[in-house]
């Protein structure tokens, strides 16, 4: 429903708890989206941000968030039947890759990566999933990943669940006794500049999703940009040897 | 016409001192606010490129929703986001070391504050200023001063007065009489004017039922502008005896021959980054040159004005 192709209103049709201070919601929408892509949420009268999309079904679309401010905590407190306007989606995607994958997420990072690792499934890819927090308490959908049938492992910064350390330092220890055609991974920089270490070690093949602060989200107002890439365009899925060469990264 | 098809034509022109390889500038406010993405503009093919407006200090802009896209345009209320005077040197400079023509833009509250900044802007190396002087959707600036005939004339004089390079007016549409600010543009001495600006308009959501943009009104860019654009520059043409630099809509190398024949001398590209990507200026090239190969224009000074004859 719209009067504008550019824009999908949709109405809140579930919403899940999935963590602490986070929660997946779904929007009954016809919006289409690949895996790593993201859509611009208007919450009415506080903001429109962006959101990578975590959950891609017939006929709706989920989205995973972390209350970290006014207008995600207010995204949080919509009632099923509440209306939200979406654009999108908008970016650059996943490319799948076969074979043996490895995916690293740190925190919500395991967002993006929940429907990448079911394409990848259909794909026949055998597929573990590194997920990590600062604590189990701040899990986000280990369960998820475990039901679409990814080998899952948890790491936790304190310890309280699986590995007692980060999902970063989990996977570089992994490789001890492990081989992987290609990696994927998203969360906080810092982690994600570990992995791509790691994987350049390894000579292995990488793909991160990265976050900015997106403005426009069509390429054209700069915000986001790093050096000369547009991360609401040319990203938010850059591959490794791109996210090594940009200076701006990793610095946040 | 009918004309006799030629072979070559020559796209280069020059504002006072400021050469340019060809006619299409990128203009204020797309992708400027880093050195690399106005490098890569240029590489891509622009004749210049057009900082984001600098201000004196460092500010935000306006809350998001901060575009609106409607099928024929772009509304936008980004609010005139930048770092800062003192921050966008380090871009400068590496603008500087580049190959890249670029016109530094700039807004101020009032002539001190142009002033100001447009010193700092000659001493980062621009090789041209443009004066910002019609934002629509930022309060105390852009062209809640520059809708003033005398306002403008007192800006751009004092402006003048104080640097080296040439000065560009950048006027807005949302006015009675566009004529009378390039008239006083052209009184207090700039080099050319630019026009036009946005067009000053909003969006509601029926299903929300809310103003769809979070600064409420904003400005229209686009294909529904192209028409407004080409009356400006036509008009302006008529009055003024500097050149004109036209904007709005540009969508192909035909909208460029459009506004040359309108009166425009060069012209800025801007929404038509969104769908395009900066493979727009080689595209836009080829098809100026398609069209004045055909219709036999050699170079610019033949096309332009031709609508006026």
């Amino acid at each position: 429903m719209s009067s504008n192709p550019a824009y999908f209103i949709s109405e809140l049709s579930e919403k899940k708890r999935v963590a602490e201070d986070c929660y997946t919601l779904f929007f009954e929408s016809e919006i289409e989206a690949i895996p790593g892509q993201f859509f611009m949420l208007w919450i009415p009268g506080v903001d429109e941000i962006p959101m990578s999309v975590s959950h891609i079904e017939k006929k709706s679309i989920g989205i995973t968030v972390k209350i970290v401010g006014e207008a995600t905590d207010t995204l949080c407190s919509l009632q099923v039947g509440n209306r939200i306007r979406i654009r999108g989606a908008y970016g650059r995607g996943f490319d799948l890759r076969g074979g043996e994958v490895i995916l690293v997420a740190g925190g919500v990072g395991s967002a993006p990566l929940l429907p990448l690792a079911s394409s990848l499934i259909e794909k026949d890819c055998r597929v573990i999933a590194i997920i990590g927090a600062k604590s189990e308490r701040n899990l986000v959908h280990v369960q998820s990943f475990e039901n679409i049938g990814a080998e899952t492992m948890i790491a936790t910064d304190d310890g309280s669940s699986g590995y007692h350390g980060t999902a970063a330092r989990l996977f570089s220890d992994i490789f001890e006794d492990r081989k992987f055609d290609s990696v994927y991974c998203c969360g906080p920089e810092p982690m994600i500049v570990s992995v791509i270490e790691t994987a350049e070690r390894k000579k292995l093949w990488g793909q991160a999703a990265i976050e900015r602060f997106i403005r426009c989200g069509i390429g054209i107002c700069g915000s986001c940009a790093i050096e000369d890439k547009l991360v609401c365009r040319d990203g938010p899925v850059f591959n490794f040897n791109e996210l090594k060469n940009l200076i701006g990264f990793g610095s946040r | 016409m009918p004309r006799i098809p030629i072979e070559n034509v020559d796209l280069r022109v020059k504002i006072k001192e400021m050469e340019m390889r060809n006619p299409l500038m990128l203009a204020s406010g797309i992708l400027g606010e880093t050195a690399d993405l106005l490098i890569a503009a240029y590489e891509a093919g622009a004749g210049a490129v057009v900082t984001k407006s600098i201000g004196s200090e460092p500010r935000e802009g306006h809350r998001n929703p901060t575009i609106f896209q409607y099928p024929f345009g772009l509304l936008n209320a980004m609010g005139l986001p930048n770092p800062g005077i003192d921050e966008f040197e380090k871009e400068m400079e590496k603008l500087k070391r580049s190959e890249a023509v670029v016109i530094g833009s700039i807004f101020g509250l009032n002539s001190n504050e142009f002033v100001f900044l447009a010193r700092k802007m000659e001493g980062f190396g621009a090789i041209a200023l443009e004066l910002n002087l019609s934002c629509p959707h930022a309060e105390g600036v852009g062209a809640e001063i520059g809708s003033d005939p005398s306002t403008v004339r007192e800006i751009v004089s004092s402006v003048v007065a104080t640097v080296h390079i040439p000065v560009f007016a950048k006027l807005t549409p949302n006015t009675s009489d566009i004529v009378a600010l390039g008239q006083a543009a052209q009184e207090g001495g700039a080099s050319a004017v630019v026009a036009i600006n946005t067009v000053k308009a909003m969006a509601v959501d029926p299903y929300l039922g809310k103003p769809a943009l979070g600064n409420v009104f904003g400005g229209l860019s686009g294909n529904a502008i192209k028409p407004i654009g080409l009356r400006c520059v036509y008009e302006l043409y008529d009055s003024l005896t500097i050149p004109i630099v036209g904007v709005g809509g540009i969508a192909s190398g035909i909208d460029v021959a459009e506004y040359l024949m309108a009166g425009a001398f060069t012209v800025q590209i801007g929404t038509l980054i969104q769908t395009k990507g900066l493979k727009a200026f080689s595209e836009l090239r080829r098809e100026l040159e398609e069209f004045m190969r055909a219709e036999g224009f050699k170079n610019l000074s033949e096309i332009r004005g031709a609508a006026h004859e």
